[in-house]
C-alpha cells in the first residue's frame, strides 16, 4: 500500500521516471567514501564506451550486467568527491569493482548549500560565495559575521562597534533600500533568525554572537536572485546560510581549543598637552577680545583662571598660573586598558552508520580595550543525525548560549562616551585627587569615574533549535519536514549609584532595567527529487511550503533612591520612576518550488518560484510571486569546443529574477492612533500614521552574469560576476506637507540600482612536497544610484536626490582661509567666496560609499607550519567628521583640541588651511567656523592587516607515538595594522563619525588538541 | 485498497497546500499598542485622550518645555552665553535660520479632530462644550505662537510682506486631506485665532482649573493677541475680563515671590501646565533647568546689563542665583528651578502680572495715561519697588516695556515685544559690537522648514531665506 501511495504522489508531482534496463552479468561492487568507509547511495557508475551504467542502491551496491568482453573505462562521479575513473577488463563472469571516492572539496566540486538543498559549485547557476570553517576557526572574533569581512566578494562588512560581541553591518551588493531593512536574511541550519532583533541599550550587541564561530562548518552567501529567490519576499538583501559541523561515522574525535589573548587600542587622537592647549586657548580668547573690543589681557587671564586648576585672579603672573608649567593629564589613554581574552572550547564528534553526532561546548571571556567592557559567552551545541531505518532519517540541531556584556558609557554617543570624552577633556584637569579618589570637579564628566561606576550590563539568552525528518520515498523523492525555533531574551541593567556625582547622587542612585524577548519559529515541508536519465538528463525538483511567526515584546522599568550604592535591585528602589513596554508581531506564509535540469553536465537550467504572504502589507496587497530563471554552460564538458589543455574548468552562468524585501515595520500599512503622551494624569491618544491598504514589498530585479574557471591543473581558479540589481517599489515615505499633521505616508515608489562586479581568484603559487603557497584575492566594485522617488519627486529634502547615490554628504564647500586676516571662507551657491553661508549654498560635496573593497590572503604551508596573512581593504570612501571632528577642532567648546590646529593662521599673508584661533565659534557677522563643510570631510580609504595567523602542527609520526590525532599551536592577530590617512580612531565605521567604540587590536595564542 | 491509498495521497497533497487555503487568517495580526481610528474616536474617552495629547505637545522641548520660554530670550537681550558653551549658538548669534519657528501642526491636527468629531459625539452637552472650547483654545494658542514666529504682526508689515501661516481647520483623516496649501495672511491667522478664543470663552464657561483651558485663560490669551494686533481697547477689555475671571493674585513679598516659583500652581498663574516630573520631563540635557540654570549645562546666564536694571530690593532678585557646578561663571534667575525633580517644574504659560502689563500698555496707547500708570505701579508695588511717574505717553510706554523685560525675563517675551512694536532687537554687548538687529532684517522672521518649501509648490518662503 505504501508503495502505491508513493506512486500516486509521484504522479501528483508529474515526475515520472524510467530506469536503465537490467541485464545479466558484468561488473558489481560497492561505492564507498574512502575517508570513512561509509557507503554512498545514488552514485552513477558508467561504462563509458557503452554509454551504459547504473546507480548504487541504499547500501552503496551496484551492478552492471551483460557487458561484452573487452576493456572498458568505468567512470563515476559523486557530489563532493573526486571523479573516479579506471580501466576494467571484462571477460567471463562478474568482475568486482569497489569504487572508493576520495573527498575532493576543491574548485567546482565543493559542496554548496543553496537553501533547502545541497549541490556542488559545478551545478550552481547563481551567484554564491562560500566561506569555510578553516577560514574562521580560532579567529579572535565573537560572531561569525566579522569573519566575512574581506573574504567574500560582494559582501561589505563593517563594524558598528568595537565592543566585544558588538554589532556588525553586512551589506550584500550595496544599499538597495532607503527605509526598509538592508540586512540580509540569516538562516542557521534552517532556522530563520529574526531580522530586526531589538538591540540592547547598554552595550552594542549582536544576536549572531550567540553562535560559537568554531561550531560553523560553512557559510554560504546567496547574492543574486537566481540563488536567493527560493526565499522570496525576504531575499532582496541576499541570504546568509550557516551550516554547523556534523560528525562522521568512525572513530570519535575530541577537539579542544584553548586560547589566550590581549586586546589593545591601536590608534589615538593627536591632541594637545596642557601648555600647548592653554597657549592656543589664550590666543583664541585674545583674537576674540580684539574683534569684540574687549580687554585683551583680561581675556588671556580668563583662560588661565578658568581652565588651569589652582590659578586664581590673584595668582596671575606666578607659577600656578604659568601655562608653560601646567601638568598634562592624559585622559585619552586613561580610558583604555589591555583587555585580556580567554576562550576554551571542546567538541566531540563521531558516530556510526546509524547515528552521527557533533557535541560542543565553549566558554569565552573577552575584555575590550576600553576599561570595564567585556563579552562572555557560554554555549552548548548538540547536533545529532540518526537513521531510523533505510528510509527515514532524523536530524536535530540545538544551540544554547548565554552571553554577558559590560558596555561602554554611551556606546556610539559622541559626547559622553569614553572614546570621545577621553580625548576631549581639558588636559589640565587631574583625573584623580591627591588621595586617589576621583576628581569630580571637571567640566562635563569624569569619564574614568563613569567607566568604573556607571554599570551597563546586558545579558542574552539564546535558544536555537530544529528538528527535521527526512523520508525517502520511492522514485528518488525525499520528503523533509522541518521545524525550527529561535528564542532570544536580552536583559539590560544600567545602574548609576549615588557614588556618581550629579543626577545619580541627587537621586540616590538610578537603576534602569529592560527585558526583551523575541520568539520566532518557522516550519516547512519539502519534497526533493533527484534523478538521472540515460546518464545525461539530470533532473532535480523541489516543492515546499513554509510558515513563520515572530513576536517581540519588551518591558522596561526604572527606579531611584537606594539606601546603599551596593543595592542594585529594582525592588530596593525607594521611588519607581518609569515603566514602559512594547509588543509587536508578524506572520508570513509561503509555498515554493524549484526545478533544475542539466544535460550531460553541460547545459544547466534552474527555475525557482516562491509565493509569499506577509501580515505587514496592506490588506489589499498581501501576496506576491517571486521567481528566477538561470542557466549555465560548462564549456569544459563540451566535446565540440576544443578547450586548451590548460583550461580545466570553464563555466558561464546567467540569471534573472525577482526577490522581495519585506523588512519594514510590522504595522506600517495600517492607520493608527498610538500613545499620545500624558497630561495631568490623563493618558493621551494621537494619530500616528495614515493607512495605505496597497502597501507591499520592495522588489529587487537582479541580472547576473558570471564565469567560473579553473586553469593550469586547477592551480588557478576563480570567478567573475557582473550584476545589476534594481530595487523597485521601494517602501518610501511620501512626504506629506507636514502642516497636515503627518510627515509622510509609506508607499511603494521609486527605485535604487546597484551594479558592479565581483572578482575572486585563488592560486596555488608553489605546490611542492612540503611547501604550499596559496594566494586568494577578491575585489568588489559597486555603484549605487537612486533611479526614482515618489511620482513627481526628484528629491527627499537634501537627504536623497534622484541620479545620485543614496549616501553622500550635503554641506558647504570650504574655500580656505583668507591669508589677510585668517577668517574662514566658503563658497556660496554662485561659486563666490562668502563669510556668511546660507542654506541655499549647500550641496553635495562628497560621496561616502567606498568604490572598491575586498581582501587578499596568502597562505604558506611548510611541513607542519601554516602562515596565513590576510589583508582587507576599502577604498574610495569618505566620512564627515561631524561630531568628533568639530568638537576636537573647536576652541569654543573649551575641550582639548587636535594638534593639527597648530597650523592655524597667525600672521597676515600666511597661507594655511586652518583659520585663526577664535574663542567662540564665530565672529560677529560670520558663519560659525564649525559650519559643516568639506573641511571636515575625511577619506576613509584603508588597507588593514586584518589577520595574521601562524600555526604549527606536530608531524604524524610524533602524534601517533603520543596517541593523539593532532596537536597544533598557533598565534593569531586581528587588526594588526591599518594604513590610512583618516585621522580618527577607526576608518571602518559606516555612518558619519560619532565616536563609537573603535575596534581593538587583538593578539591571541592558543593550542588545539585532537584525539 | 488502491482507492484508499489514492485518498491518502490526495490528503497528503492537501496538507502541503494548507497554507494556501487558510492563508488570509494565518496572516492576521493586531497592533496591540495602537488603535484604529474607528476605535479611537468612537467615544468620549477617546476624544478626551486626544485632548490630552494636545496638552502633552505643549510640554515638549519645542514648545513650553524649553523653546517657547527661552529661545526668544536668547534671541533678545535677556541672556548671555556662558564661556565655553556652544548650544544655542544659532539663536544667540541670530544666524540666518537660527530664529525660532514654532511649528504647530501636529497639535492643530489633533485639535481639529476634536472640533470635527464633536458633532457626532455622544456625550453630555457640558462635556462636549468643554472638549470643543478646549480644542479651540489650544488651536488658538498653537497658531498664535506660530504666526508670531513666521510672520509680522498685521500692523507692522515690512515691505508689505503679509504672509502668515498655513491655516488648517479640518483634520487630516486620509491621504486626500493632506493636500498642499498656501500660507494665509497674518490677518487671516489673527482672525481665526480671535474667533477660536471668542468661542472658547463662551464654551468654557464654568471651568476654572488653572491647569486646563478656562475663560480666564482664553481671555488672557486674547488680550495678548489684541496687544500684538494693536487693538488696544479690545486688549484692555480682555485683560480686564481675565483679571476678573482668574483666581490668580500677585505676590506681595520677596519670600512669597520666590516661593511662588516652587509652588503648584504658581499663585500668579492664569494658565499653567502641570508637569509630572517622572514621565513628562524633557530631561537632563534639554530641560530649561539644564540650559539656563547651573543644574546641568548652564549654557546661558542672566545678561549682566539686565541684572543692573533691577532696582535694589526688587523681589525679583530673590531668585537671582550664583552659578555652580559646570557653569560657575554665570548668574541666573531661578524661574526654571526643576523643583519637582528630574529637571522638571510646572510651566506657567500666562501669569496675572502679564495681564497688568498688557492692560497698562493698552491703556497708555489709548492715552489713558493715569489708568495705565496705575496698572504698572500695581505690579511694581507688588514687586517691592517704587512707583514710577511717567510724564508722557512715550515715557509710560518705555517704562512698561522696561517692566516687561524685568518681569517676564526667562519667559520668552522680550524678542516678540520688540518685534511687535517694530523696534530693533537689542542684544547684550557680549554678543559683539553692532549686534543690534534692525527691525527690517530678514532674520526677525523664522524660515519655513526648507524641506516643506521644496515639497509644497504653494508654500512661499519668508524673504531673505
Amino acid at each position: 500500500m505504501k508503495n502505491r501511495l508513493l506512486t500516486c504522489l509521484s504522479l501528483i508531482l508529474v515526475l515520472s521516471a524510467s530506469s536503465v534496463l537490467a541485464q545479466s552479468g558484468g561488473i558489481r561492487g560497492k561505492v564507498i567514501d574512502a575517508s570513512n568507509g561509509e557507503s554512498l547511495p545514488n552514485a552513477n557508475i558508467v561504462v563509458k564506451e557503452l554509454n551504459r551504467g547504473a546507480s548504487s542502491d541504499i547500501n552503496g551496491n551496484y551492478a552492471i550486467t551483460n557487458i561484452p568482453a573487452g576493456t572498458y573505462t568505468v567512470e563515476s562521479s559523486f557530489v563532493g568527491y573526486k571523479r573516479f575513473s579506471t580501466r576494467v577488463t571484462i571477460g567471463e563472469g562478474t568482475v568486482t569493482l569497489n569504487i572508493n571516492f576520495e573527498p575532493a572539496l576543491v574548485g567546482l566540486d565543493e559542496l554548496v548549500v543553496t537553501g533547502y538543498s545541497v549541490t556542488t559549485k559545478r551545478e550552481v547557476t547563481g551567484a554564491i560565495t562560500q566561506v569555510k570553517a578553516d577560514q574562521i576557526e580560532n579567529l579572535p572574533i565573537q560572531s561569525f559575521d566579522q569573519a566575512l569581512q574581506g573574504r567574500a566578494a560582494g559582501v561589505q562588512v563593517t563594524s558598528a562597534s568595537g565592543q566585544p560581541g558588538g554589532a556588525i553591518r553586512v551589506r550584500i551588493r550595496g544599499f538597495g533600500s532607503i527605509n526598509a531593512s538592508s540586512q540580509p536574511l540569516y538562516i542557521v541550519d534552517g532556522v530563520q533568525l529574526t531580522e530586526n532583533a531589538q538591540g540592547s541599550s547598554q552595550a552594542s550587541s549582536n544576536p549572531l554572537a550567540a553562535l560559537n564561530p568554531n561550531d560553523i562548518l560553512s557559510i554560504e552567501i546567496l547574492k543574486d536572485a537566481a540563488a536567493a529567490s527560493i526565499y522570496g519576499a525576504q531575499a532582496a538583501n541576499g541570504v546568509v546560510l550557516i551550516t554547523t559541523k556534523q560528525g562522521r561515522a568512525g572513530t570519535s574525535v575530541i577537539t579542544v581549543n584553548s586560547t589566550m589573548g590581549w586586546t589593545t587600542q591601536p590608534r589615538f587622537y593627536e591632541n594637545m598637552d596642557s601648555p600647548t592647549w592653554l597657549n592656543f586657548m589664550m590666543e583664541a580668547f585674545e583674537n576674540h577680545a580684539k574683534v569684540t573690543l574687549g580687554n585683551v589681557q583680561a581675556a588671556r587671564n580668563l583662560v588661565l583662571t578658568s581652565y588651569l586648576p589652582g590659578c586664581t585672579a590673584a595668582g596671575i603672573g606666578t607659577a600656578p598660573c604659568d601655562p608653560n608649567q601646567a601638568v598634562t593629564y592624559d585622559w585619552q589613554r586613561a580610558v583604555y586598558q589591555t583587555g585580556v581574552n580567554r576562550e576554551i572550547d571542546a567538541s566531540l564528534s563521531g558516530g556510526t552508520d546509524i547515528t552521527r553526532f557533533f557535541l560542543s561546548t565553549g566558554f569565552e571571556n573577552s575584555e575590550g580595550q576600553a576599561k570595564f567592557t567585556d563579552f562572555k559567552r557560554m554555549s552548548l551545541r548538540a547536533n545529532v543525525d540518526h537513521r531510523v531505518n533505510s528510509k527515514m532519517t532524523v536530524e536535530s540541531r540545538i544551540n544554547l548560549a548565554s552571553t554577558r556584556q559590560f558596555g561602554a558609557v554611551a556606546d556610539g554617543n559622541f559626547i559622553n562616551g569614553p572614546f570621545f570624552m577621553g580625548a576631549w577633556q581639558q588636559p589640565t584637569r587631574p583625573i584623580y585627587n591627591a588621595d586617589g579618589s576621583f576628581n569630580e570637579l571637571v567640566p562635563y564628566a569624569n569619564i574614568v569615574l563613569y567607566q568604573q561606576l556607571d554599570q551597563r550590563k546586558t545579558r542574552g539568552n539564546d535558544i536555537q533549535g530544529s528538528l527535521a525528518f527526512n523520508y525517502k520515498l520511492p522514485q528518488n523523492v525525499i520528503l523533509r519536514v522541518f521545524g525550527g525555533l529561535n528564542f532570544r531574551q536580552t536583559r539590560d541593567t544600567n545602574y548609576r549609584s549615588a557614588l556618581i556625582p550629579g543626577a545619580p547622587r541627587t537621586n540616590q542612585g538610578d537603576l534602569f532595567e529592560a527585558n526583551r524577548e523575541i520568539f520566532s519559529y518557522n516550519v516547512n515541508a519539502t519534497l526533493n527529487y533527484n534523478k538521472s536519465f540515460n546518464n545525461v538528463h539530470n533532473v532535480s525538483a523541489l516543492a515546499g511550503a513554509e510558515y513563520k511567526e515572530e513576536s517581540q515584546e519588551s518591558i522596561t522599568a526604572s527606579g531611584r533612591g537606594f539606601a546603599n550604592p551596593l543595592f542594585d535591585i529594582l525592588s530596593l528602589a525607594a521611588t519607581p520612576s518609569g515603566v514602559s513596554g512594547t509588543t509587536t508581531e508578524f506572520k508570513a506564509a509561503s509555498v515554493f518550488g524549484q526545478v533544475k535540469y542539466d544535460y550531460g553536465n553541460r547545459y544547466l537550467f534552474n527555475a525557482t518560484a516562491r509565493y509569499d504572504g506577509s501580515s505587514r502589507f496592506g490588506v489589499d496587497n498581501r501576496w506576491g510571486l517571486f521567481y528566477a530563471f538561470s542557466g549555465a554552460w560548462n564549456l569544459a564538458n563540451e566535446e565540440f569546443i576544443p578547450l586548451p589543455d590548460a583550461i580545466n574548468d570553464m563555466k558561464l552562468r546567467a540569471g534573472y529574477g525577482i526577490t522581495g524585501n519585506s523588512g519594514i515595520g510590522n504595522f506600517a500599512s495600517r492607520s493608527l492612533f498610538g500613545s499620545g503622551g500624558s497630561y495631568n494624569s490623563g493618558a493621551g491618544l494621537r494619530p500616528s500614521q495614515l493607512a495605505n491598504n496597497i502597501l507591499t514589498w520592495e522588489e529587487a530585479k537582479t541580472i547576473n552574469a558570471g564565469l567560473d574557471f579553473a586553469i593550469l591543473d586547477s592551480r588557478i581558479s576563480g570567478s567573475l560576476d557582473l550584476y545589476r540589481k534594481r530595487n523597485e517599489r521601494l517602501l518610501l515615505g511620501r512626504s506629506l506637507p507636514s502642516d497636515s499633521g503627518f510627515g509622510s505616508i509609506t508607499e511603494n515608489a521609486g527605485a535604487v540600482q546597484n551594479q558592479g562586479y565581483e572578482f575572486e581568484i585563488t592560486s596555488r603559487n608553489v605546490d611542492r612536497d612540503d611547501f604550499l603557497w596559496t594566494t586568494s584575492f577578491n575585489i568588489t566594485s559597486n555603484q549605487n544610484e537612486l533611479i526614482a522617488l515618489n511620482e513627481g519627486q526628484t528629491r527627499i529634502g537634501n537627504s536623497y536626490i534622484v541620479g545620485e547615490p543614496l549616501r553622500y554628504y550635503w554641506g558647504y564647500k570650504w574655500a580656505g582661509v583668507n591669508p589677510a586676516d585668517g577668517r574662514p571662507m566658503w563658497y556660496d551657491v554662485n561659486g563666490n567666496i562668502t563669510y556668511l553661508v546660507q542654506a541655499a549654498d549647500e550641496g553635495i560635496t562628497s560621496y561616502l560609499d567606498p568604490t572598491h573593497y575586498g581582501g587578499f590572503t596568502n597562505t604558506f604551508n611548510y611541513k607542519g607550519f601554516t602562515l596565513d596573512i590576510f589583508f582587507q581593504y576599502d577604498l574610495g570612501g569618505n566620512t564627515f567628521e561631524q561630531q568628533v571632528g568639530y568638537f576636537l577642532m573647536d576652541p569654543g567648546t573649551a575641550g582639548n583640541l587636535l594638534t593639527r590646529l597648530l597650523d592655524r593662521w597667525t600672521t597676515p599673508g600666511q597661507i594655511t588651511d586652518v583659520e585663526k584661533a577664535f574663542r567662540t565659534r564665530n565672529e560677529p557677522g560670520m558663519s560659525s567656523r564649525t559650519t559643516g563643510s568639506t573641511w571636515y570631510i575625511e577619506s576613509t580609504s584603508y588597507i588593514r592587516l586584518k589577520n595574521a595567523t601562524l600555526s604549527y602542527s606536530l608531524p604524524d609520526n610524533i602524534t601517533s607515538r603520543l596517541g593523539i590525532r593532532n596537536f597544533k599551536v598557533f598565534a593569531t592577530g586581528q587588526n594588526l595594522y591599518t594604513w590610512t590617512a583618516y585621522p580618527g580612531l577607526d576608518p571602518e565605521f559606516l555612518a558619519t563619525s560619532a565616536a563609537p567604540y573603535p575596534q581593538g587590536r587583538t593578539v591571541r595564542t592558543g593550542v588545539q588538541l585532537q584525539f | 485498497m488502491k482507492f484508499n491509498s489514492f485518498k491518502k495521497a490526495i490528503l497528503f497533497a492537501a496538507v502541503l497546500a494548507l497554507p494556501m487555503t487558510a492563508c488570509e487568517d494565518m496572516l492576521d495580526t493586531e497592533p496591540r499598542t495602537a488603535l484604529s481610528p474607528e476605535v479611537a474616536l468612537a467615544n468620549v474617552s477617546g476624544t478626551e485622550a486626544i485632548l490630552v495629547s494636545v496638552y502633552n505637545r505643549l510640554l515638549a522641548q519645542g514648545a513650553y518645555g524649553n523653546s517657547l520660554f527661552i529661545l526668544p530670550d536668547i534671541q533678545g537681550d535677556i541672556f548671555v552665553q556662558r564661556t565655553g558653551a556652544s548650544r544655542g549658538n544659532a539663536p544667540y548669534n541670530m544666524t540666518p535660520g537660527g530664529t525660532l519657528g514654532y511649528y504647530p501642526y501636529a497639535a492643530v491636527n489633533e485639535a481639529n479632530y476634536i472640533i470635527d468629531g464633536i458633532g457626532t459625539l455622544e456625550a453630555p452637552q457640558a462635556t462636549k462644550d468643554r472638549l470643543l472650547g478646549s480644542a479651540y483654545f489650544l488651536r488658538a494658542l498653537n497658531y498664535f505662537n506660530a504666526v508670531r514666529s513666521y510672520g509680522y504682526e498685521p500692523t507692522k508689515l515690512v515691505n508689505g510682506w503679509d504672509r502668515g501661516v498655513i491655516l488648517r481647520d479640518k483634520p487630516t483623516k486620509g491621504l486626500t486631506d493632506a493636500d498642499f496649501k498656501a500660507r494665509g495672511t497674518v490677518t487671516q491667522a489673527y482672525q481665526l485665532i480671535e474667533s477660536d478664543l471668542q468661542q472658547a470663552v463662551t464654551l468654557l464657561a464654568g471651568n476654572t482649573n488653572v491647569y486646563y483651558a478656562s475663560p480666564a485663560a482664553a481671555n488672557a490669551l486674547l488680550s495678548r493677541v489684541y496687544l500684538y494686533w494693536e487693538k488696544w481697547s479690545d486688549a484692555e477689555a480682555r485683560a480686564t475680563a481675565a483679571i476678573g475671571a482668574t483666581g490668580a493674585r500677585l505676590t506681595t513679598t520677596a519670600t512669597a515671590y520666590k516661593a511662588a516659583w516652587s509652588t503648584a500652581p504658581h499663585p500668579e498663574s492664569v494658565f499653567e501646565l502641570n508637569v509630572n516630573a517622572t514621565t513628562e520631563s524633557v530631561g537632563v540635557n534639554e530641560s530649561m533647568a539644564s540650559w539656563v540654570t547651573s543644574r546641568q549645562w548652564g549654557d546661558f546666564g542672566l545678561n549682566p546689563e539686565l541684572k543692573a536694571l533691577y532696582p535694589n530690593g526688587d523681589h525679583r532678585l530673590s531668585i537671582l542665583t550664583p552659578g555652580f557646578g559646570n557653569s560657575p561663571t554665570i548668574e541666573f534667575l531661578d524661574k526654571w528651578n526643576a523643583w519637582k525633580g528630574n529637571f522638571a517644574q510646572n510651566l506657567p504659560v500666562m501669569r496675572v502680572a502679564e495681564l497688568y502689563l498688557i492692560r497698562a500698555e493698552a491703556r497708555a496707547e489709548q492715552n489713558k495715561l493715569t489708568e495705565g500708570l496705575a496698572d504698572l505701579n500695581v505690579l511694581r508695588a507688588a514687586r517691592g519697588v517704587p512707583a514710577v511717574a511717567a510724564a508722557t505717553k512715550q515715557a509710560l510706554i518705555d517704562a512698561i516695556l522696561l517692566e516687561r523685560r524685568l518681569e517676564l525675563a526667562y519667559e520668552g517675551h522680550r524678542f516678540y515685544d520688540q518685534k511687535r512694536r517694530g523696534m530693533a532687537i537689542t542684544r547684550p554687548s557680549a554678543v559683539g559690537a553692532n549686534a543690534t538687529v534692525p527691525y527690517t532684517d530678514f532674520r526677525i522672521l523664522a524660515p519655513w522648514p526648507v524641506a516643506q518649501v521644496q515639497l509644497n509648490p504653494l508654500l512661499e518662503q519668508n524673504p531673505g531665506y
